[in-house]
């Protein structure tokens, strides 16, 4: 079931990435959302800058992922980044940094490439 | 998060020895930046979070991301290059360094037992980390001792949950003492977070019983220890009142084992 909020997504990270690696699908899944959600967060802007480095973590083990048999290791430590990423962006949203066009996109992201 | 957050520039220039991050979190995902090198890193005195992830640019990892974890056993004596003027792979982002809790923590925790009419409040876990920004030939990590006072409660319904961070905590005192004439109903658990769906019937967070809630008559004392040579290690405790009060709680907790 798709996530309705960035909290949402947050909390089912563990959840939708197990199914992603247990498919040998999670190196796709981080490297898709990786490519399609860090443009959203240029660092020429300040307020953008705490997002975009979580997007510095999540490229860096998408890019050294193997696509087959992943350690179990590297789920917790995907899903970890992914539950972080999620949750500044949901505080983001509601501070005022990220705007809600942002973060609808990065959502929309997420649950195509990382979420059911 | 705290923003926008305190400047490890501002610091460096006007000839501080060391730019200190202390903040409380405000999410599981608050990330924090120097842009400042420096020679050392240490969790600072009064941090709640035991457990620090630092990032830093390493020209030698392919990606140009490699990280090191600090903690309250273990600081990093060593040079740490904030590097603008290169780029991580592949976000293409300048060489900071970047610190962010290694804790992990969830606003949304609910106890199993609570029900719709419950309240939930968290203190806040605070972030404190110290870089130097002179050589260092040694750090000796530590934090101080942390003490929680609360005395009074606002209960319209049902229980209050107070969520107090225990991150790498090895002993704690409490005392709670019921100075109303009425019995209050009191309990203490623990927490371990996990990456779980909240609300719903089955939260993945670790739960353990400390004390199961029961009535504190009017005018008893319950003092209770939580020694991590028996009971465990935790992310937060989490105490149940059922009464307004006065009835204090006094909680200190230390690094320090006290007796097994």
């Amino acid at each position: 079931m798709a996530a309705s909020t960035l909290a949402e997504a947050a909390g089912a990270a563990f959840d939708n990435l197990q199914i992603r690696w247990r498919t040998n699908g999670m190196k796709n899944a981080l490297t898709q959302f990786f490519n399609n959600g860090n443009p959203l967060f240029p660092d020429s802007e300040p307020s953008n800058q705490p997002l975009g480095n979580w997007f510095i973590y999540l490229g860096s083990l998408a890019t050294t992922m193997a696509a087959t048999n992943v350690p179990i290791l590297e789920l917790t430590q995907a899903a970890e980044i992914v539950y972080r990423l999620c949750w500044l962006a949901q505080a983001s949203l509601t501070n005022g940094l990220i705007s809600p066009t942002q973060a609808t996109a990065l959502l929309a992201y997420y649950n195509v490439f990382i979420g059911f | 998060m705290t923003y926008p957050q305190p400047n490890s520039d501002e610091y460096a220039i006007k000839g501080s020895q060391f730019f200190r991050l202390y903040t409380p979190l405000s999410s599981p995902g608050d990330i924090y930046q120097s842009t400042q090198s420096g020679h050392g890193f240490a969790i600072g005195p009064d941090s709640d979070i035991a457990n620090v992830n630092i990032g830093y640019y390493d020209e030698q990892v392919s990606t140009r991301l490699q990280s090191t974890v600090i903690s309250v056993s273990r600081a990093f004596v060593g040079r740490i290059d904030a590097r603008l003027d290169q780029k991580y792979n592949p976000s293409n982002r300048p060489g900071k360094i970047l610190f962010s809790s290694n804790d992990l923590y969830d606003p949304n925790f609910r106890p199993r037992s609570a029900i719709p009419a419950d309240r939930v409040l968290f203190v806040a876990p605070v972030l404190d980390v110290i870089e130097y920004f002179k050589p260092i030939e040694s750090l000796t990590p530590g934090r101080q001792d942390k003490e929680f006072v609360f005395q009074n409660y606002d209960i319209a319904a049902g229980t209050l949950f107070i969520v107090v961070p225990y991150y790498g905590r090895k002993y704690c005192f409490t005392q709670f003492t019921n100075r109303e004439v009425t019995p209050n109903t009191f309990g203490i658990s623990t927490v371990n977070y996990c990456i779980s769906p909240d609300g719903g019937s089955n939260p993945y967070h670790q739960e353990t019983t400390i004390r199961a809630p029961a009535a504190v008559a009017g005018g008893a004392t319950v003092t209770t220890l939580i020694k991590a040579g028996t009971q465990g290690m935790f992310d937060a405790l989490v105490f149940s009142i059922s009464g307004e009060g006065a009835a204090p709680l006094r909680i200190l907790m230390s690094d320090t084992p006290q007796g097994s």
